[in-house]
């Protein structure tokens, strides 16, 4: 009877509380994601590339996604517009962090703040002083108790370089920690090295040893052929091992055994993202 | 600014404690409660949790719906079963619901024997929990098909359902044939190429007997299951 009377009592008092939090869900993001378009030079000058950043601000407990947003969510989109003659590269995505959410939902994205990174070369001839004008299109998914989608386009104009304004570095600290985000090449990990132990029933099996190494994880892009089906964290005196258990996923033939995505190195309080894109040497396959 | 930062704070506090003491007493732990956690706390195995396999029987349920009758998946056997994982607070479900591929495709499958049925396993004080909310979603968006309520996350949890929405197609002989997205339009336009139904593909591969694409990736808001 007492405990009928308790599931009474709670019944109420969350349906009260419950019915708060979803009228704060139905009316709309109570905080939103601040985006802008920032530039690494206050001018721009003919032939000289430069870097444009679309840069997201999430507020605080929430998160935004990464380029494989994991088992939940949509990626993070950023495009630019630029002038014609304008070459603008690919969108240069940050590491990631890892979000294990309740129903064992693992998504990888970013709490904080982020910033995805494009390349800029203008044309070999530009008037100078003249006015130039770029744009961002963004579009991300916010979570934490619910989900918001976020669009946004951001304007950003640039001067281009004269002799009395050469211009000079801009939002140089930004830049500075933003950049060190950024995957860098597998091959300029120092002493790192991979080897391939070999197959079993439709199962890869590659090492990953960095030495100096505190902690490693590691994130597929979401077209790597072999999806991740286990990792094992192996910690040596002067190395981190990273062992993943590998499945290919999709039509991929079984001789073209690729792995793709980021490798994140923690060495203290500093953390490193690598990129990673190996292939199983076709006719190796050592037995485990 | 200060006053954002206070409400969000007791915003947090409210939903913890809400979170802690809405917890039906009788619910007991999810299969993949048992499972090895992704999470990798200093040397440790991370596994792909056990849940719904492809080909494997489904797993089995028993929910009521927003109208208080009752469904069980033995009471469907023999019939092709769609599972539509749904938040009607996700701005993906509301956009297909709307003008997407789950505002006209229900009814064309349903017209063709199947059956179709949503299920919501929203925990209390997270988005898309309610039973009214659920009801007004399900008149708004003519929504003709059953509506089941999974508040404590067990059947999802079973199915290892991840998103808003996640489709799984169970064949007449009770095994899963499909698990994935609905379509290729995150974003109401497709990723590349045309737009793809990926449920209608599977309904219509598993009546000539083998589904060829039987597992796609979901999108959407993550299912939002009980802490």
């Amino acid at each position: 009877m007492a405990h009928g009377r308790y599931d009474a009592a709670m019944l109420g008092w969350c349906s009260t509380v419950g019915a708060a939090a979803l009228a704060i869900a139905a009316q709309g993001p109570p905080i939103r994601v601040a985006v802008e378009l920032v530039a690494d030079r206050t001018h721009v000058a003919a032939g000289e590339a430069f870097e444009l950043g679309a840069r997201f601000v999430i507020p605080p407990e929430w998160h935004i996604y990464w380029r494989n947003p994991g088992d939940s969510g949509v990626k993070t989109e950023a495009s630019i517009r630029a002038p014609d003659g304008f070459e603008v590269g690919e969108p240069r995505y940050p590491g990631p962090e890892r979000f294990v959410l309740p129903g064992d939902v693992v998504d990888f994205g970013w709490r904080g703040e982020a910033m995805i990174v494009f390349r800029v070369v203008p044309p070999a001839m530009l008037a100078a002083d003249a006015k130039l004008e770029f744009a961002l299109d963004a579009r991300w998914l916010m979570c934490r108790e619910a989900c918001f989608l976020g669009e946004t386009s951001k304007k950003l104009s640039l001067r281009v370089a004269t002799e009395q304004r050469p211009g000079k570095p801009a939002n140089e600290k930004l830049f500075d920690v933003q950049r060190r985000r950024l995957p860098r090449a597998w091959n300029s990990l120092t002493g790192a090295a991979h080897e391939w132990r070999g197959s079993r029933t439709g199962i890869d099996v590659l090492a990953l040893r960095v030495p100096g190494a505190d902690r490693l994880d590691f994130f597929p892009y979401e077209d790597s052929p072999l999806a991740v089906v286990r990792r094992i964290l192996g910690l040596e005196p002067r190395a981190a091992l990273l062992t993943l258990d590998l499945r290919a996923d999709g039509d991929v033939a079984s001789d073209r055994r690729r792995l793709r995505g980021v490798l994140r190195v923690e060495r203290g309080a500093e953390r490193a993202w690598y990129e990673i894109d190996l292939v199983q040497p076709v006719g190796k396959e050592k037995k485990p | 600014m200060k006053r954002t930062h206070r409400s969000s704070f007791v915003l947090a506090l409210a939903a913890a404690a809400f979170g802690a003491a809405c917890r039906s007493p009788s619910s007991s732990p999810s299969e993949s409660g048992a499972t090895p956690s992704h999470a990798l706390a200093g040397a440790g195995v991370v596994e792909t949790p056990r849940v719904a396999e492809i080909g494997a029987p489904a797993p089995h349920f028993a929910l009521r719906d927003t109208d208080g009758r009752a469904w069980s998946s033995s009471e469907l056997r023999g019939k092709t079963v769609v599972l539509e994982w749904f938040n009607p607070g996700c701005p993906f479900v509301e956009r297909s619901h709307d003008v997407g591929t789950l505002a006209r495709y229900p009814e064309t499958a349903r017209a063709e024997g199947v059956v179709w049925l949503a299920i919501n396993s929203s925990a209390p004080g997270k988005q898309g929990h309610g039973l009214e909310d659920n009801r007004k979603a399900k008149a708004k968006w003519s929504i003709s098909y059953p509506l089941l309520i999974d508040q404590t996350g067990e059947v999802g949890r079973r199915f290892g359902a991840k998103t808003t929405p996640h489709l799984f197609v169970i064949a007449a002989d009770g095994t899963l044939a499909y698990e994935g997205a609905i379509d290729n339009a995150p974003h109401g336009e497709p990723e590349s190429g045309e737009l793809v139904n990926y449920v209608q593909r599977a309904l219509g591969d598993a009546k000539a007997g083998a589904v060829r694409t039987p597992r796609t990736k979901p999108y959407g808001c993550n299912v939002k299951y009980a802490d």
